[in-house]
This record gives C-alpha cells, sequence and structure tokens, in this order.
C-alpha cells in the first residue's frame, strides 16, 4: 500500500506554504469564486489573460485545506504562458487526473489516488479557474 | 484501571481488530458502528419472511405489524412518552424536525409569530424554522451563547415571551458537547404559552431521556446515532400536540376513508406516516435500544464521562491545540484546532493513522463562526471507545504536528 501521506511530504506542505502566486490581481481581466459547502473552503482565482488569448498571469486567494492551497499553488505555475482553450481543456481534465486516469501527466493530481475522500479539494482551484475562464468568454460573447 | 469499552468494544464487529490495525472510531456522533444484537435483528426480520407492515391479513403482515409497533412502544418507554402513539417514526432526526416545522407547529406559529432558536443549533435544528418563518411572516430569533458555549439563560428567557410559538434547542450540542439546561427551558416556555422542542439527536445515545422530567413538547432522536440502523429517526410530541396537527404527507396508510374528490385521515401517530413504513430500520433501533438497556445508561455514562475528561486532559497538554468551548458539563464530543494546519489535513494525517474524527463544518456553521471558525476536527464519544483509543489520537495528533511544522 502507497503511503497516504508521501504527497503531503513531497509537494503538499511546501507549495501551501508558497505564497508566489497568492493575493489578487489587479490587472486581472477575469476573476471566480468557488465555495465547497462540504468543508466550507472558498478559493477565488483571478487571470490575466491577453488579446492573443494567452494566460499572462494569475493568482489566487484561498480559506482552504493544505491541499487546496498547494494545488491552487502548482496550477498557477502550470497555466501562466498557456492558452485559454489549454487551460480549460486541463480544467475538465483534472477531474479524471484524481481518479487516476494520467492524460494530463499532472503528478500532483494523479497522486490524489492515495487520498479518495480528499478529491474534492484537489479539483476545486482547477474548477475555480474553468469558472473564470467561462466567465470570461461569456463576458466576449 | 479497568476500560469497559474495551469488553463492550468486542459487541461491534466493525471494530475487531482487521490484520493487526486497531482502528480508533471518534465519530459516533456522526454515526454509531452498530452491534451484532442489531445486525442479528434485522436479519433474522428478513430471513423469517416479511409482509408490508399494516397491509394484509396473511401471518407474514401480521409478524411485521407486531414488530414494528412493539418498536413504537419500544421508543416510547425509552423516552419516557406517555403512550406508544406518541412516537411517530421518520427518516432521520431531520425529517423528524420538519415534521414538526412544517405540520404540527404550524398553527401555533401562525397564532403566535415567533421562534425562537439558538446561535449553535444544528443546521437540522434551524433551517427548517427559517423556512417556516419565511413561510408564515414569523420572527425567527436567535438566543446567544457565551464563550464557554453556555445558552445564556436570563436572555433566552427575555427572548421567548407571550409572542413566541416555541423555542427549539438541542439537549446537546453537537459542536461543543454542551448540555442545555431543558427542564429550565422548557418550564419558563410554559409559563409563557410557548413549545419547547427538543433536538435530542447528540444526547439520546449519552444521557438517559425522560420527556416527562423535561417537561418539553417535543422531542428527536435519530437511529443511526443510537448504534441502530440508518434511515429511522424518531419524534415524541404530546398526544395534544398530535391529536391537533394536519398531515403533512399524503397516500397509503395515513388515510381511514378514501373518495375520488376527498380522503380522511387516521388518527395519530399513523396520520404522520404516510406510506410503506421503515421496519427494517425500526426493528433495528429496538434492538439497539435493548442493547443499550442491557448494559445500562449509567454505566455507559461513567465510561464516555471517564473518556472525555482523559481526551480533553491530553488534548490540552499539545502545543497549538485550541478546544472549542468549555461547557459547565460536556457528555459526546470535543472539537478542537490545530494553530495552522486546516481541520481537513488533521482528519487525513489522523485517517492514515487509523484514527477517524469528523472535520469540517459539522452542519453547524454558525455555531463555528461564533467561536471564529470556518472548520474545525471533532472527536466525539461512543461506548466502545477506549483508553487505548485516546492514546492513538494523540500520538496520531503529535504526528500531524511534526508534519506541518
Amino acid at each position: 500500500m502507497t503511503d497516504p501521506l508521501a504527497l503531503y511530504r513531497e509537494l503538499v506542505i511546501e507549495h501551501s506554504r508558497s505564497t508566489k502566486y497568492t493575493g489578487t490581481l489587479p490587472s486581472a481581466t477575469c476573476s471566480a469564486t468557488l465555495h465547497n459547502p462540504l468543508c466550507g473552503d472558498t478559493i477565488t482565482v483571478h487571470l490575466e489573460v491577453n488579446d492573443a488569448g494567452i494566460i499572462t498571469n494569475a493568482r489566487y486567494e484561498a480559506q482552504g485545506c493544505a491541499i487546496a492551497k498547494a494545488m491552487a499553488s502548482m496550477m498557477s505555475e502550470r497555466i501562466i504562458g498557456q492558452a485559454v482553450a489549454q487551460a480549460k481543456s486541463w480544467s475538465v481534465l483534472s477531474q479524471a487526473a484524481v481518479t487516476g486516469d494520467d492524460q494530463l501527466g499532472f503528478h500532483e493530481l494523479t497522486a490524489m489516488i492515495a487520498l479518495p475522500a480528499r478529491r474534492r479539494c484537489a479539483t476545486l482551484p482547477w474548477d475555480t479557474l474553468g469558472a473564470a475562464l467561462q466567465a470570461a468568454s461569456s463576458a466576449e460573447a | 484501571m479497568s476500560d469497559p469499552g474495551a469488553s463492550w468494544r468486542r459487541d461491534f464487529p466493525a471494530l475487531a481488530e482487521f490484520e493487526g490495525t486497531h482502528v480508533a472510531y471518534w465519530d459516533s456522533a456522526a454515526t454509531a458502528q452498530k452491534p451484532q444484537a442489531v445486525l442479528d435483528a434485522v436479519v433474522r426480520h428478513y430471513q423469517s419472511g416479511v409482509g408490508n407492515a399494516h397491509r394484509g391479513v396473511h401471518r407474514w403482515a401480521e409478524r411485521t405489524t407486531e414488530a414494528y409497533e412493539s418498536a413504537r412502544a419500544n421508543v416510547a418507554r425509552f423516552v419516557g412518552a406517555a403512550a406508544a402513539a406518541e412516537i411517530v417514526f421518520t427518516r432521520n432526526g431531520t425529517e423528524a424536525l420538519n415534521l414538526l416545522a412544517s405540520a404540527v407547529c404550524v398553527a401555533n406559529v401562525r397564532a403566535r409569530p415567533r421562534v425562537v432558536v439558538s446561535e449553535i443549533e444544528h443546521h437540522s435544528n434551524l433551517v427548517p424554522w427559517q423556512a417556516l418563518c419565511r413561510l408564515e411572516g414569523a420572527e425567527l430569533v436567535i438566543a446567544p451563547v457565551d464563550e464557554r458555549g453556555e445558552l445564556d439563560l436570563e436572555q433566552l428567557e427575555t427572548l421567548v415571551d407571550e409572542r413566541t410559538a416555541l423555542v427549539a434547542v438541542c439537549h446537546v450540542s453537537n459542536v461543543l458537547g454542551s448540555v442545555s439546561p431543558i427542564a429550565r427551558i422548557a418550564e419558563h416556555a410554559r409559563r409563557v404559552g410557548a413549545w419547547c422542542v427538543v433536538d435530542g439527536v447528540q444526547a439520546a445515545p449519552h444521557l438517559p431521556v425522560d420527556v416527562q422530567a423535561l417537561g418539553c413538547d417535543a422531542y428527536v432522536i435519530s437511529g443511526h446515532k443510537l448504534y441502530g440502523p440508518s434511515g429511522i429517526g424518531a419524534v415524541w410530541a404530546r398526544s395534544e400536540h398530535w391529536a391537533s396537527a394536519p398531515p403533512w404527507q399524503y397516500g397509503g396508510d395515513m388515510v381511514s376513508q378514501v373518495q375520488l374528490q376527498h380522503a380522511e385521515f387516521q388518527h395519530p401517530p399513523y396520520r404522520f406516516e404516510a406510506g410503506s413504513p421503515p421496519v427494517e430500520g425500526a426493528i433495528g433501533l429496538s434492538a439497539a435500544l435493548d442493547y443499550l438497556r442491557a448494559i445500562g445508561h449509567d454505566a455507559i455514562q461513567r465510561h464516555e464521562e471517564q473518556l472525555l475528561s482523559l481526551l480533553i486532559a491530553r488534548l490540552s497538554e499539545l502545543q497549538r491545540v485550541r478546544i472549542l468551548g468549555a461547557p459547565n458539563q460536556r457528555v459526546a464530543v470535543v472539537s478542537f484546532n490545530v494553530q495552522g494546519v486546516h481541520p481537513h489535513d488533521v482528519g487525513t494525517v489522523l485517517d492514515a493513522h487509523h484514527v477517524a474524527v469528523r472535520t469540517g463544518q459539522l452542519c453547524a456553521a454558525p455555531a463555528l463562526r461564533r467561536f471564529g471558525e470556518h472548520a474545525t476536527v471533532r472527536a466525539s464519544v461512543g461506548l466502545y471507545n477506549t483508553h487505548a483509543d485516546v492514546e492513538q489520537l494523540i500520538a496520531a495528533l503529535q504526528l500531524a504536528l511534526e508534519l506541518f511544522p
């Protein structure tokens, strides 16, 4: 059996304490906030998207557990410089990734297979990203 | 030191050691494990052949009816009801409170448009009253608790006045374990003509319940927290309250005469139990009550009090652990927060060390907010918890503290 706390030791604790991508983003072009009613956690994602549809900057505000914060931090790292369409597709695929589907190749998400009760914590930032991008495209349309 | 929990624990097959793993189950306030006696009663019921209760003349239907009605009588005895007909079965505690808020208490709230609840109620004893007050244009008034988690009784007695239809409070808080002085609250309510509705879901597994001595108007229990099956709850109310209440769900079994355009309804309790009843749940709950009675409430209470004191003493020794509230009398639960570690992360580390606790909002978000938290960790006691379980919980918490320096 794999150690369910390995993910904490390897990634979660360090990234949950990183402040590299935390806070607001005055230049944000879109934002969204999602809430997990099960635990009361809240995540806000702010994105700066340029005219070419590239995410040029990202920040998050989190009131939540170490997993949600760490995933938000690692997600920010991954999406900056990516096209909106790419980030949208990752947001959708994150749901399957936490059940072990390795299409994305994001180790932090597939490692959630060991912590089934906490998958929602891991996908909350990715869902919030999806909501922010959705908000941006509806505003354009 | 003798530990009766260790021998009672052997009555619960789910808690048997598996491949050398001892699970410390500290989440009985969410749902309790079931003793073999409950499992046997449910299996025996099905193995001996079922009929539907109150329907049919064959022997299986008759036996099922008898088992269901004797379960009702057993619940009546358990809470000290004057008659079995004062007990109505529901799906759970929440449905019982909804029955009160959507049928039994409605006329009263129309006549006296004020409902008082405490600020630490479980969502199930808050949201149904919000809905009733909104529907009837009544005022929902919140009675405060102090830093210890004790109701401010003087203020409560000012709030519960001649305009008040009812005061709804928990007997034991699912967040703090504080015990509400129900007899005093009910006496005051009666003096001003209001009803006292009690959410006894967290109290009934731990304290003896006597609705006559409490002097309340309605009392709610939940089967799965009483070591019985899920899907069964019960509500006791005074027979005069049932007698004047309209039905709340309609269909089979709750009617006395049916025409195409019109129906007449059964007398209580059947008027409030539409459809095929939860026979399996009632039989399992009844077996659970027999099991508790055989051990004795005094012995259970003594053991649980001792365990809870030990647990609180050991928690208090840990750095960065803050216990919510400090009530005069605490039963069943202790909630705490670990500085710098989110409750969900505490829960995951504990689970990795075979310790089960509840984490999150505990279905009581306003109560947590009152104590400055969004989420918490709750350890709740069952009769099968042991001194070893305390040490396993503390050891796992120490590992959580080390993991999150």
